[in-house]
């Protein structure tokens, strides 16, 4: 056991706290207790998970693992009888959480309302269930307790009358939330009432969390707050500053709710803060934030869990008490370091299966990190509910279907089922997010094609794998899919065209719904074409859904990726520029407008970028190579030598890199030495690049060579095999490529050129260069035609007499080679339709010179394509 | 109610979010208030028929 760093620690959860919220109050001195916990402490953000529902979250938080370990999947759950669904309880989570570890250690814990937590648990300490606060009835009708809403029995009474009912709130509670309170006719708006039942829950939260820390002996306590979540679901489309389209009536009785709440929160914070004593630690966070201005989103999906739109990525991480620092930042938090920085904390080891990390950067001196394998395989009594009420749900749900066939029980009513069913479904999804934000793609894919398979209509299953599809460079099987998902879009949106009214506001519930579901297909579908090499169209696809999701990261990204491969520069900084509103510590958002202000000749604001991105993540060796860039520009070339230093003291092999350091020892800083280190570098590994145009024969191989020729660029050609009237200009090859699958040793002639290689061959090249491979497509039955008519077998062609055999062979080979390519990370191809660039061959030859990095003669190039040429053609109905 | 630094608070019958910010002792002392105004309240007598 490594030292304990604090006799106790107390962490206190806020659902939904965000530091967006929250500064502007400490600014205006309405959040003191806070503003002064974080000058004698640490603070920063702290990245949630995807999905970012709350009771997986703050599992996580309190196992330190992902939902396919703790068993935490969603907000609900079958109940044992199958009858209907429950609320997600704590029989159903199959790990250890903090608390459980601490009493096998021998500490004690009081735990408050975390989510979930019902039935309490038997710890060494006490436990309140997150059912605690929850009135169903009106007081007067008496406010039972359940059993095992609190661990031990014997606290139950004390704690039942530490509660406060909705119906005890005031006026005088209510002032600060809704000044305007007395303008509202509860019978017709019910927010009011919301509202005082969220504080009620507030309050009874404190009220018990706040006996049991002076009360009881503790080492370790955890108190979770819900309410600053339920305000802002309830009141942040109120919150300042007014938004277009928003009744201006609602906006003035509600706009002060979510502030209130935080302020209460503060107020809440102070008393507890009063009662902690120096030898104590406190941690305070929440499990994602919550978009609180023009990030807010306009519409909900049409998707169960759909106010999880309204959560942003970051959450809020403080930490204050002994051996904490003082004022500082902290970086790169996520939800899954909070039980091993709790562990840390009490000195105890840190699974080696859990994925988050101390946040040992808070600590004031460095402390020894032990591991253990497993904390599941520490055998021994924990706290943890006896094994025969611990359950899978969904286990005992099948169980229970079992039974039905079998005929020993009724079935429970359709709607019922259904509803089972579809909760099920939600929950393999929630599970399949969680493993994908996780990189664990290929469990994902298992979850997504069952998902898929099952529920055939269901769009974001699709969407989902797609991307998964896409992660693993399965192009083939993703453009698949995307098509398939096209189509079903098609009449998913012809049915609601075809809805009544009524059907269609039956559907759309939530008041803010304006417009469906923005087109996620044409995202994925445009991260696809990227990998294709397809910007333009890439660009056209990322654009159509920035119509409808004005808030996107990732998107906003992808947009500056492209906006660079296109050199435009300008559409690029304004798309890095929404990325960092959304998220303003990215690094790689700064990295790509610092590069765009470089690329425009603005050196000094690039580094400033740059300078931003290696703060947020330092081993980004692509900024620090562009800080070189930059440094080169401003003449401060030994600086620059120290940039490409570190560059490739992450990326070894960066060559690039090592020619500017190659070039600037050589002739700029006089060191030989060094300069001869990089040179030898540079030539016993820079690869080289080879463009390669391949296809099968009598795709336009031919045509293709004979237009990069035209453009300029060199090709690589014996021209042993002459022209004839199957080609007459030429077939451009080198004879040396038949014998590929023997002979390798023509391939340094090939070095900076194009070379034509039929597709077949392609898997035979090595691995010691990078290819840039121009892929034609051709109609397979226009390929079998040439080709027959090409052998003399002009018979064949016009009886329709294909040999089909040949045709499938051709297709499996095809599937081979692309399998191939796909799994090559030094291959690049992009896929060129030979019909295209007859018909439209200006595009065409514009993505083929920005493919292969050209600046070719357009002009010349279209001289070469030839519609005469184009003989063969089938038509197709 | 007394705070810790031996400062007299006054209770408000409708109670104050100050006092649910106490916790348990403030929500207790409230509730105290709330019974003590009761008590002071007089007892209406029930008219019988004649």
């Amino acid at each position: 056991m490594s030292k304990r760093m604090a006799k106790k620690v107390l962490l206190i959860g806020w659902d939904a706290a965000d530091w967006k919220v929250i500064y502007p109050l400490i600014n205006e001195g309405k959040m003191p207790t806070l503003a002064k916990f974080l000058a004698e402490g640490t603070h920063g953000k702290i990245k949630t998970l995807d999905p970012p529902l709350s009771p997986m979250l703050w599992t996580s938080m309190a196992t330190g693992y992902r939902a396919d370990k703790h068993g935490i999947t969603g907000f609900v759950e079958p109940l044992a009888d199958n009858s209907n669904l429950r609320p997600v309880t704590s029989t159903s989570r199959k790990v250890k959480a903090i608390w459980n570890i601490l009493h096998q250690e021998g500490m004690k814990s009081n735990v408050v309302g975390w989510w979930p937590s019902n039935p309490a648990e038997p710890i060494n300490g006490v436990m309140v269930s997150n059912l605690y606060q929850q009135a169903h009835k009106p007081i007067e009708k008496g406010w039972d307790m359940p059993d095992g809403t609190v661990h031990p029995e014997e606290m139950a009474d004390t704690l039942k009358e530490l509660r406060v009912h909705p119906s005890e709130i005031t006026g005088q509670h209510m002032l600060p939330f809704i000044p305007k309170l007395k303008e509202i006719e509860v019978e017709n708006d019910k927010r009011p009432v919301s509202i005082a039942k969220i504080l009620a829950h507030a309050a009874s939260i404190h009220s018990a969390s706040t006996y049991l820390q002076r009360e009881t002996e503790w080492d370790f306590m955890a108190v979770y707050h819900d309410a600053i979540d339920h305000f802002s679901h309830a009141c942040m489309k109120f919150h300042p500053p007014y938004r277009k389209g928003l009744p201006k009536e609602l906006f003035e009785k509600y706009k002060d709710v979510v502030n209130a709440g935080y302020m209460f929160h503060d107020m809440m914070l102070e008393r507890t803060l009063q009662m902690v004593d120096d030898d104590t630690i406190v941690m305070l966070v929440s499990d994602h934030g919550f978009h609180s201005d023009h990030l807010r989103p306009k519409y909900l999906v049409k998707e169960p869990a759909a106010p999880a739109q309204e959560h942003s990525p970051y959450g809020i991480v403080c930490l204050k008490g002994p051996g904490i620092k003082k004022g500082e930042i902290i970086h790169g938090a996520s939800v899954l370091d909070v039980t091993p920085t709790l562990l840390t904390l009490f000195g105890l080891p840190i699974g080696e299966n859990m994925e988050g990390k101390p946040l040992v950067q808070a600590f004031e001196e460095p402390v020894e990190i032990k591991t253990i394998k497993d904390w599941e395989k520490v055998e021994g009594e924990c706290g943890m509910h006896p094994d025969d009420l611990q359950e899978d749900p969904w286990a005992a749900q099948e169980a229970m279907e079992q039974l039905v066939e079998l005929g020993y029980i009724e079935a429970p009513d359709e709607n019922i089922a259904e509803r089972i069913n579809s909760t099920k479904q939600e929950s393999k999804y929630y599970v399949a997010r969680n493993l994908i934000d996780g990189n664990k793609t290929d469990k994902a894919i298992e979850l997504l094609e069952e998902l898929v398979e099952d529920n055939p209509r269901e769009i974001r299953y699709g969407q989902r794998l797609a991307q998964c599809y896409l992660k693993k460079r399965k192009f083939a099987k993703c453009k698949e899919l995307i098509e398939k998902l096209k189509e079903l879009q098609v009449i998913l949106e012809k049915e609601e065209a075809e809805m009544t009214d009524e059907e269609r506001e039956k559907k759309n519930k939530q008041w803010m719904r304006e417009i469906e579901l923005p087109n996620y297909i044409d995202y994925v579908e445009g991260q696809l074409l990227m990998h294709l090499n397809r910007p333009k169209k890439a660009l056209q696809c990322f654009k159509k859904v920035e119509e409808k999701v004005p808030n996107s990261f990732d998107l906003f990204v992808n947009i500056g990726k492209v906006c660079i491969l296109r050199h435009r520069w300008e559409d690029a900084k304004d798309a890095y520029i929404k990325a960092l509103s959304v998220d303003d510590t990215s690094a790689i958002a700064h990295h790509g407008l610092g590069l765009c202000f470089l690329r425009t000749n603005q050196p000094e604001e690039a580094l400033e970028e740059f300078f931003l991105a290696i703060e947020s993540n330092y081993t980004l060796a692509n900024a620090h190579y562009h800080i070189g860039e930059a440094l080169v520009k401003l003449d401060k070339l030994q600086e620059a030598a120290q940039a490409f230093e570190v560059a490739i003291s992450f990326t070894p092999g960066m060559t690039k890199a090592h020619k500017w350091l190659a070039d600037l020892y050589e002739n700029e800083l006089n060191d030989t030495d060094k300069a001869k280190e990089h040179l030898n570098f540079l030539e016993n590994n820079i690869r080289g690049e080879i463009v390669i145009v391949s296809g099968l024969p009598r795709s336009g191989t031919s045509m293709m060579m004979q237009i990069l020729d035209a453009a300029g660029f060199p090709v690589l050609t014996d021209k042993v095999r002459e022209p004839d009237n199957n080609n007459p200009k030429g077939y451009y090859e080198f004879e040396p490529v038949k014998k590929l699958m023997v002979d390798k040793s023509w391939l340094p002639e090939a070095k900076g050129k194009s070379v034509k290689i039929i597709a077949q061959l392609l898997p035979f090249l090595p691995a010691n260069y990078n290819y840039k491979i121009i892929f034609m497509r051709r109609d397979m039955d226009e390929v079998l035609q040439s080709q027959q008519i090409m052998l003399g077998k002009e018979t064949d062609v016009k009886s329709k007499a294909f040999p089909m055999g040949l045709s499938s062979a051709f297709k499996k080979q095809l599937g081979k080679v692309e399998d191939w390519v796909d799994s090559q990370p030094h291959v690049d191809i992009l896929d060129v339709n030979y019909t295209d660039v007859v018909n439209n061959p200006k595009e065409e030859l514009e993505s083929i010179l920005h493919f292969i990095n050209f600046d070719g003669n357009i002009e010349e190039m279209e001289k070469v394509v030839d519609k005469s040429l184009y003989r063969n053609q089938i038509e197709k109905n | 109610m007394t705070e810790k630094k031996n400062k007299k608070m006054d209770i408000p019958l409708e109670g104050s979010l100050g006092l649910l910010a106490y916790g348990d002792l403030g929500l207790k002392a409230w509730r105290a208030k709330i019974k003590e105004e009761e008590k002071k309240k007089p007892v209406k007598k029930e008219k019988k028929d004649e």
